[in-house]
């Protein structure tokens, strides 16, 4: 079930580009980009529907078929609208990531989207394994919303009074409540074969991730913040990056949209739109 | 040597850079000091600590991370060659930093437990979202890796563990589920029951519960429509996460699905939920399901029913139904110790073989399966198991039962007289003997086992194989030479028979193997932890004064884990236990106040009653006379909540009215939640101890002495010596404990499958407060402990020193009795070589290769000293053939038979018996006998050669107490002999006169050990009267006519009766009831008859009355037949409601008579 094949080619060094840095150029500004996004997200969440509802089916097959998958997508997005573009932006990093593969950065693995908001292990993960051998694990975090600013994207002193002012996220990340679900996904879901074929490379990777820690841990966040401080992001790593456990364990990364309830509109009509097409189209 | 393999494990496992294993493994044992010291402080003791958990929380997490993983994904790579034993390693050493962490977050929250199982009972224990819990990480974690590293008895524990504590949903906002829906948790609830007790090894549990996981899913099915579709999905991968688990749990107890080991139908249903899980994108199922497969793909390589067994296999339908019977009573995984020992051919019914186990590693296991192959073949064999003491032939009996089920006949244990009728069936007539081929196990003491081979010889022609458990005991002085000259006796009479020697603690099996040619197996894998602390008493200054003189001060216990260690030096972390350390002030000579002296008795009491409030089940091992006073104050003070158990109520009336106990103490004691265990005091009193502590969770502390040091196997967490010294009975004083003795007692604490964690606390034997002595006492302890020398654990024979005292002195008639015993096993064939050949002390002379003398010439030199003595005897007291034959058959000192056998004579010259018809009437040895048991109760009857006036190792020496004794002996002696219970003897002068010296304690000691002594001789006094009377009529009478033929069915009970008087059965009262068939008196009046004192209502009353009612109908029916008896009234009491289950009736039974079911 690989639907991430269906990801082409496409202009990655744009997408690239973009996430790399704060470029006056950003994703909603391009129509054609975001509905390609849209199109791959609803796509691959039809997909998994599919399958399990084929499943439920030979499991329980006194239930009537009465939902198809895309009645029960058009559902969720009817629905849930905020969540339902929530969920897409948690993937936005995610597929920018699969688009922008080039010679320096070798994707292990990527997490399959999320079928509901409610899932409560990392949004987002991928391992890369850098060109000096060191693993890179990037993670990416649902704060898609006008309440946060990126400028709380900051790690505050635990005692401190203001704590709380960076995304709850980030927060428990740097408390290390999500190590147990960083470490079950990064066993788990990574397909770990393509990486490592000796001994000694296992250590190295197992010392590496499970005993110092030092995957640098790649925040995306996503907000509704459209101007340009970028300095907030090195500041962020002044602060961020030090203690708890190793140096550099975290960088934070914010995709900026600048009007979010326009682009909730905007998705959603072209989410819904798409699944009007399939419809039409009568297959998946 | 206990910490050696953990060494190894931390020296094995792949090492993160700049953690040395030293390092790593200081790490785990902190983390554990300080976990009991965590524990302590929640359970109010006041306690200080070095170090905080704390600071190392974060390196342990990260350790185990890293270990897991590294497990993980290696296992997930084929391609990647990694040593197992790294695996291995890292997988135990991550279970057990696992566990840590669970039981960390644990602390505490015990009490919350009880309440929640209080009100809610019937329920699983899982709320169903154990999977997602940070909890269920941890405990489902520990336990799969300790499987992984085949540690199935750590894992066994952890899941009961598990199972008792509350579960938090808190910590994680959990909705599993995006419809609520209750019969969705049900359905988690049950997978993850499923799934805890498939890890835990409980298969047949799993299949039961396999069937409430249907209905549950049936009525999910059944509301299909109510369910969001991603649920579906969820319960699908529910649904075959336990299918795989229950496909598994079916092929490894269930012999006609075993094949499917081969096409492994389990694998492709997880693969079934790991797709499922895929598209869920859920983690933790993921993560449960790559553990189940690493787990699962590991029990094929060890399930019992799948491993291929090496040739000679046995292969018979009974072996088989054997081992399914095994796989379905909690042995379907084989350890690995045992892979290897079958490996080296262990089963192989043909080969002897020599084990060196630690304790709770499996041995048992090993000589069940060695039995079950030797049987397996032949259908009419025997086995034959020697073990130390009767409480152990007990146990085994009972393990054995238990495990070789579908294969045995009969499981005999050789507790009482009568078994002996079971080896003797031989010389029944073919006519006689049981329609059913006779099949048996014989479990017995070495000194049983002397009399029994020297007896029917002939019996143990078709023992097919000799298990001895602590075989190490052949080294022992007394005993050892015993069993030394036993076991060669046996291999003279049955060449062939293969020998299974197991012990705990031998560093040469080599050499025994040599012996038998056979292999030895030594394996020093102790699968569970154990935690050394020692106190050391805190500054008196500081002390609290309590009452008087006394003072109560702070105890530093420090771990002993380094061969370094030192008291004084700075890498040992204190564990400061409050107010527990007793020190007293006593008067010196000059009457005025001396200095503080330190307590051990009353600190190791307190020490144990802190430990017993942390929840931990613990023994406190005291040296002297105060077990039982200290149980009593240990029970007052902690004021447990004992087992509520009606069969207390059953025991204590008989306990008071048919043994004679007053006040039953240990009734009381265990009501309390307490037990004691000691020398003196009733056999059934014992048991009782040990199957309460054993068995009831309730119970949780036992206070004992030395007499709980061999093999008895019970469940303990936590051990307190109250110095290190031991009470020996036969010196009747305090010795210091010897290394082997040590590591014995010390071994109990935790037991695999019980705990992980054993803590041995020890106590300071007295103590000037000066740092000398101290640390002698710490070397000593660390010496014991760690590295106890290869030559200290070196068996020898304890017959070596007989043997060179029978060729260093001429004069026999000065030698000990061992040396005595031992030759009248020569008596008959004194020429003859081979017996002495077969012995093992004669092998380790052969091995001595600086000897001056070759074997052969040791052989000679040795047989013909023997000869010579006996010759010399014969010249001065001429003995028939006949009389030759009993000697030797005897097991007694040769001056002893000597003795016996002119005291018999005379006694027949007086009552001058018909010749004649031998079966029946006046010729009769039945007639001949009545007449002698009467002469011998109205005479002062001479029949010890030298009564024995001993009071501990003190002799005797101002002759007027000496003659008061000895006045008092005779009295008690002619009492005894008139039939007086042990009761009416203390309450006679013998036990109150004599002043300090004669305490009553020492009386009863006294009286116990005489009792028996006048049991043994008056029995052996029998034996030779049988002698006398074969005499007569050498011809018709000989040795060699059977005793059925000649009319002595009673012989077995008679002659060899006083061999199993103990303190049980404490009068020749019980003997003459024993011999007059009188059996179920006492099993009626337990069950049916009601005590004035009783308080029970009038319904009890009138179903008791009926019970005893069918009790006397049912004894008039089946005098002979107590089986049927313990079943007719077993049928009774569960129609009367009273449900006492069988092993009760039996046990009660066997205290009141002496069935020896």
């Amino acid at each position: 079930m690989a639907w991430w094949k269906r990801v082409d080619n496409g202009p990655t060094e744009f997408a690239y580009r973009l996430f790399r840095s704060s470029d006056e150029t950003t994703i909603d500004r391009d129509d054609t980009l975001l509905r390609g996004l849209v199109e791959l997200f609803v796509g691959a969440q039809l997909g998994l529907w599919r399958q399990i509802n084929l499943l439920a089916q030979t499991r329980f097959p006194d239930r009537p078929v009465k939902t198809d998958e895309i009645q029960t997508v058009r559902e969720f997005i009817q629905n849930h609208r905020d969540e339902f573009v929530r969920l897409f932006a948690e993937h936005i990093p995610h597929y920018l990531m699969l688009r922008c593969r080039s010679s320096d950065f070798e994707p292990c693995t990527q997490k399959r989207p999320h079928l509901s908001p409610y899932d409560h292990y990392a949004d987002h993960l991928a391992v890369w394994k850098t060109p000096t051998d060191s693993y890179q694990l990037m993670t990416s975090e649902t704060k898609a919303s006008e309440q946060y600013p990126r400028d709380l994207v900051r790690k505050s002193p635990p005692d401190s009074e203001r704590k709380g002012t960076m995304f709850d996220e980030f927060d428990e990340i740097e408390m290390g409540q999500h190590d147990l679900a960083l470490k079950h996904q990064l066993l788990y879901d990574v397909d770990w074969s393509l990486l490592i074929s000796t001994k000694e490379e296992v250590e190295k990777l197992v010392e590496a991730g499970f005993w110092k820690k030092d995957f640098v841990y790649h925040g995306c966040v996503v907000t509704s913040e459209s101007r340009e401080r970028p300095s907030i992001f090195k500041n962020y790593e002044e602060v961020a990056a030090k203690k708890p456990d190793s140096p550099e364990r975290r960088w934070a990364t914010v995709v900026p949209i600048s009007k979010w309830k326009d682009w909730v509109d905007k998705i959603t009509e072209l989410a819904l739109d798409f699944l009007s097409e399939r419809e039409a189209e009568g297959h998946f | 040597m206990l910490s050696k393999y953990f060494q190894e494990r931390f020296e094995n496992m792949p090492r993160p850079e700049g953690l040395s294993a030293e390092a790593a493994r200081q790490l785990v044992i902190d983390a554990y000091r300080l976990l009991i010291s965590n524990r302590l402080s929640v359970a109010g003791v006041g306690v200080q600590g070095e170090g905080t958990i704390e600071d190392e929380l974060d390196t342990l997490l990260r350790l185990a991370d890293y270990l897991s993983a590294y497990t993980a994904i290696s296992a997930n790579l084929p391609q990647v060659q990694i040593s197992p034993s790294a695996i291995s390693s890292a997988n135990f050493v991550a279970a057990q930093i696992f566990e840590f962490l669970a039981e960390y977050r644990a602390v505490g929250s015990d009490s919350l437990a009880e309440e929640q199982e209080a009100h809610d009972t019937e329920r699983f224990p899982f709320n169903g979202f154990e999977f997602w819990t940070r909890e269920g990480y941890l405990w489902i974690n520990a336990i799969a890796h300790y499987l992984l590293a085949r540690h199935d008895g750590n894992a066994t524990t952890l899941t009961r563990r598990f199972r008792k504590l509350p579960k938090s949903v808190n910590d994680s906002n959990l909705s599993t589920w995006s419809a609520g829906s209750d019969i969705g948790y049900r359905l988690a609830s049950t997978v993850v029951e499923i799934v805890v007790s498939f890890l835990g090894c409980d298969f047949l549990r799993v299949l039961r519960i396999v069937e409430d996981r249907d209905a549950v899913f049936g009525d999910i099915q059944a509301t299909s429509n109510d369910f969001e579709l991603i649920d579906l999905a969820l319960i699908s991968a529910l649904f075959d996460i336990a299918e795989a688990c229950a496909q598994m749990a079916r092929a490894l107890i269930i012999l006609a699905e075993a094949e499917v080991r081969i096409t492994r139908p389990w694998l492709e249903t997880l693969r079934q939920a790991q797709r499922t899980s895929d598209l869920l994108n859920d983690a933790a199922l993921k993560w449960i399901i790559d553990l189940l497969r690493r787990v699962m793909n590991d029990f094929v390589e060890r399930g019992l029913l799948f491993i291929e067994f090496p040739d000679p296999s046995p292969t018979s339908d009974g072996w088989y139904r054997y081992l399914e019977h095994r796989a379905r009573t909690h042995r379907a995984l084989l350890w690995p110790a045992h892979l290897e020992a079958i490996g080296r051919g262990s089963i192989n019914p043909q080969t002897s073989m020599v084990i060196s186990m630690p304790t709770g590693s499996g041995k048992s296991f090993i000589a069940e399966m060695k039995i079950a192959a030797a049987l397996q073949n032949t259908e009419d064999a025997w086995v034959l198991y020697v073990v130390p003491t009767n409480a152990l032939v007990r146990q085994v009996t009972r393990d054995l039962e238990e495990a070789l089920g579908p294969l045995v006949t009969t499981i005999r244990g050789f507790v009482t007289d009568r078994e002996y009728t079971y080896l003797s069936l031989e010389s029944l007539s073919p006519d006689e003997l049981p329609t059913k081929p006779i099949n048996y196990v014989a479990v017995m003491t070495p000194e049983k086992l002397r009399l029994a081979v020297s007896l029917w010889a002939e019996a143990f022609e078709t023992c097919v194989l000799c298990v001895v458990d602590e075989a190490h005991l052949i080294g022992e002085p007394r005993r050892g030479s015993l069993l030394d000259l036993a076991l060669a006796q046996l291999r003279t009479v049955n060449e062939r028979v293969p020998l299974l020697l197991l012990s705990a603690m031998m560093s040469n099996p080599d050499d025994l193997a040599h012996w038998l040619e056979g292999i030895d197996f030594l394996d020093e894998r102790r699968l569970t932890r154990q935690a050394l602390m020692l106190g050391i008493p805190g500054d008196v200054q500081a002390a609290a004064q309590v009452r008087g003189r006394e003072r109560l001060g702070d105890l530093l216990f420090g771990s002993v884990y380094r061969s370094d260690w030192e008291p004084s030096s700075g890498n040992i972390k204190w564990m400061i236990l409050e107010n527990v350390c007793v020190l007293k002030q006593e008067k010196d000579r000059r009457g005025g106040w001396g200095a503080y002296k330190f307590k051990p008795t009353d600190t190791a009491r307190n020490c144990t009653e802190s430990l017993v409030r942390t929840g931990l089940k613990s023994i406190l091992f005291i040296p002297n006379i105060w077990a039982e006073s200290s149980a009593k104050r240990l029970g007052d003070s902690l004021n447990l909540e004992g087992p509520d158990d009606p069969r207390l109520d059953v025991w204590e009336r008989v306990l008071r009215r048919e043994l004679g106990v007053d006040k039953p103490e240990i009734i009381e004691r265990l009501r309390q939640g307490v037990c004691y265990h000691k020398g003196p005091m009733l056999t059934q009193e014992q048991v009782l101890a040990e199957r309460y502590f054993a068995t009831s969770e309730e119970v949780r502390l036992m206070v004992c002495t030395s007499t709980l040091s061999y093999g008895v196997n019970l469940p303990v967490e936590a051990l307190v010596f109250a110095g290190t010294k031991r009470y020996d009975p036969e010196a009747d004083t305090t010795v210091e404990i010897t290394s082997k003795d040590f590591l014995n007692i010390a071994g109990r604490a935790g037991r695999p499958a019980f705990a992980n964690q054993g803590l041995v606390q020890v106590l300071p034997n007295w103590l000037p407060f000066d740092w000398k002595p101290l640390r002698k006492q710490y070397q000593d302890l660390r010496k014991m402990y760690l590295a106890p020398s290869k030559k200290e654990l070196k068996v020898t024979s304890g017959l070596c020193t007989v043997l060179d005292q029978i060729s260093a002195v001429s004069d026999m008639d000065s030698v000990s009795d061992e040396v005595s015993a031992a030759i009248t096993a020569w008596f008959g064939r004194a020429e003859d070589e081979s017996l002495l050949r077969h012995t093992y002390a004669f092998f380790l002379r052969t091995q001595q290769v600086d000897a001056e003398e070759t074997p052969d010439q040791y052989a000679h030199r040795i047989t013909s000293a023997i000869a010579g003595w006996i010759r010399r005897q014969e010249e001065e007291f001429p003995l028939t053939s006949i009389a030759k034959e009993a000697f030797k058959r005897s097991g007694l000192p040769s001056r002893t038979c000597r003795h016996l056998y002119h005291e018999a004579g005379r006694i027949l010259e007086n009552l001058s018996p018909f010749k004649g018809s031998t079966t029946d009437g006046e010729g009769s040895f039945q007639y001949w006998l009545n007449e002698v048991v009467e002469s011998v109760q109205s005479q002062d009857c001479d029949f010890f050669y030298q009564p024995r006036v001993k009071v501990g190792d003190k002799e005797v020496r101002e002759n007027q107490l000496l003659e008061r004794i000895r006045e008092y002996e005779a009295e008690a002696l002619h009492l005894w002999l008139s039939g007086a219970a042990r009761e009416d003897l203390m309450a006679s002068r013998f036990a109150n006169g004599g002043g300090d010296y004669w305490s009553r304690h020492r009386a009863s000691m006294f009286i116990n050990r005489t009792t028996q002594q006048y049991a043994f001789a008056l029995g052996s006094l029998l034996f030779f009267l049988e002698c006398r009377w074969r005499e007569q009529d050498s011809d018709a009478r000989s040795w060699d006519r059977k005793p059925k033929d000649l009319g002595l069915e009673w012989e077995p009970h008679l002659a060899h009766l006083p061999l199993a008087v103990k303190w049980g059965v404490s009068s020749i009262s019980a003997l003459a009831w024993t011999y007059a068939g009188v059996r179920f008196r006492f099993a009626a009046s337990a069950l049916g008859d009601i005590h004035p004192s009783d308080d029970v209502g009038h319904d009890i009353e009138e179903q008791l009355r009926k019970v005893r009612g069918l009790l006397n109908e049912y004894r008039s029916n089946y005098p002979d037949q107590p089986q049927l008896t313990v079943e007719a009234l077993r049928i009774q009491s569960e129609r009367l409601g009273l449900g006492y289950d069988i092993d009760f009736l039996k046990d009660v039974a066997d205290a009141c008579c002496g069935t020896g079911l």
